[in-house]
């Protein structure tokens, strides 16, 4: 019931503090979220990997997550294996969206479009959904208090897609990583999140922006 | 020899129909709870802006609001709105699974955000305290029902749901009776007015003992030629005093504080 009342809240929010207002809101939300659910420590990749696979880390809260083991990440050496990419085949918001269309009997309220457009236009452009300011921030922070044989991550978020198809690749990531568009894109057929974490300070994230770096409120 | 209770006109063979369209709606229309616990983390994050006001306010218009956005519904008969209720296909159970119970008696067996709390203990822990602050705080000041503060919103939701739903041409009206708490409190209707609503649910204090056991929610809802004098049913929404401070007579309105934008703090003294 909560879920689809956000749209409800939304939308009031949205008069009183502007569609800004909002998104600052959740990406508050967001921050709040990683920190409450607190650190963790795993020994090594494999650790942290199988404790993935089986939905054991604060960034599987919102769903099972794939490890793409063939997309290790490794130094510019090539040598050590430093990070990889991971999957979600399903969005948190899109069983919102169904229990909003299935109950209401009711397209999505403009306010969600308007959310995820002001995100696009004065963050950074990778939302597909009026979550991702929270939810892309949550990983980002959760992310942050991992550490893995002792290193900090960084999650950099790769690609998105909505539940109606919209596709969106963060060019800076895909550059950082030196990953093939083509390839995140087949990605998407079957997922509707990838990212990845890497360990702190491996790469330069010159031209990454923060899924938190709010510009406007 | 003991006697029968009856417990809800619910024909057994209608109960497998009824269970398998909210099996259908249960699997095809799943929840996630981590969006539930962000909104939860949403309201907290309001509280500590604005204060218990202004979450209170909040949370009573968003469920208003949700309400609002559910399309209206009319039935020709009494009969007809029961079983749309317990078959899933009224508003008023499409979100928590309703169902009659006896007489003008409805109970929703889980309440919809019991998953959404036991998420948000098992990833954070204990609740903070900012949910009991409003709950006390609904209590004094609206309506006396609340077990929970996610109960805030469930009542205003249901408060505002019932002026969409006519019988004949009749808005239907709605009562607590009484709520259980994800920790198993029980809040029953204020004393003295037990009896009132128990009458208006043609429900006996042993019947309503048996469905608070089963249930989360009890629930009245009866059509207007059941009202009772005007100045009980008033009274059955004043506030009980829980402590020294008193809350409005039952000759007052009793409306909630407007939510004010996150940058300004709720005056205390304004009221509509």
């Amino acid at each position: 019931m909560l879920d689809i009342a956000m749209f409800s809240l939304a939308a009031d929010m949205a008069q009183k503090t502007g569609v800004g207002g909002v998104v600052d809101y959740w990406v508050r939300v967001g921050a709040t979220y990683a920190q409450r659910i607190g650190t963790e420590n795993f020994v090594g990749w494999p650790q942290f990997n199988i404790a993935t696979n089986e939905r054991r880390t604060s960034l599987t809260v919102e769903g099972p997550v794939r490890v793409l083991t063939d997309m290790a990440i490794t130094d510019r050496d090539g040598g050590e294996i430093v990070g990889y990419v991971y999957a979600l085949t399903e969005d948190p918001m899109v069983a919102v969206y169904n229990r909003w269309m299935g109950i209401m009997g009711q397209a999505i309220p403009p306010i969600d479009q308007q959310i995820l457009d002001h995100y696009n236009e004065n963050v950074r452009p990778t939302a597909v959904s009026s979550f991702d300011p929270c939810i892309q921030t949550f990983r980002e922070q959760s992310a942050s208090v991992l550490t893995v044989g002792g290193s900090q991550l960084d999650c950099l978020h790769i690609a998105a897609r909505s539940r109606m198809g919209v596709r969106r690749l963060y060019e800076p990531s895909l550059k950082i990583l030196n990953l093939e568009e083509r390839y995140i894109v087949s990605l998407l057929r079957d997922h509707m999140t990838v990212y990845a974490l890497v360990e702190t300070g491996k790469f330069d994230l010159t031209g990454y922006v923060k899924a938190n770096a709010l510009r406007s409120s | 020899m003991p006697q029968e209770t009856t417990v809800g006109p619910v024909a057994r063979t209608q109960a497998a129909a009824v269970q398998s369209r909210k099996r259908v709606l249960a699997q095809e229309l799943p929840t996630n709870p981590f969006v539930d616990v962000a909104m939860t983390l949403f309201l907290e994050d309001i509280a500590e802006k604005q204060g218990v006001e202004g979450l209170l306010a909040y949370m009573m218009s968003q469920g208003a609001a949700l309400a609002e956005s559910m399309p209206p519904e009319d039935y020709a008969t009494w009969d007809d709105f029961v079983q749309a209720v317990n078959e899933g296909r009224s508003i008023f159970s499409a979100l928590e699974g309703t169902e009659h119970f006896a007489g003008y008696c409805f109970v929703t067996p889980v309440k919809p955000f019991h998953e959404a709390i036991a998420t948000y203990i098992s990833l954070m822990g204990e609740m903070l305290k900012a949910h009991q602050d409003a709950t006390d705080y609904y209590n004094g000041t609206v309506q006396n029902a609340a077990v929970e503060s996610l109960d805030i919103i469930h009542q205003s939701f249901r408060r505002e749901l019932v002026n969409r739903i006519s019988v004949a041409g009749q808005p239907v009206r709605y009562a607590e009776l009484g709520t259980k708490g994800y920790n198993g409190d029980v809040k029953l209707a204020p004393e003295g007015w037990l009896e009132v609503i128990l009458e208006k649910a043609q429900l006996s204090l042993t019947q309503l003992q048996m469905a608070i056991r089963q249930n989360t929610s009890v629930i009245v809802i009866y059509p207007p030629e059941r009202e009772v004098a005007r100045e009980a049913e008033a009274a059955v929404l004043a506030p009980k005093v829980l402590g020294a401070e008193a809350g409005a007579g039952p000759e007052e309105a009793v409306t909630p504080p407007r939510a004010a934008a996150p940058e300004e703090k709720p005056d205390s003294n304004s009221g509509e």
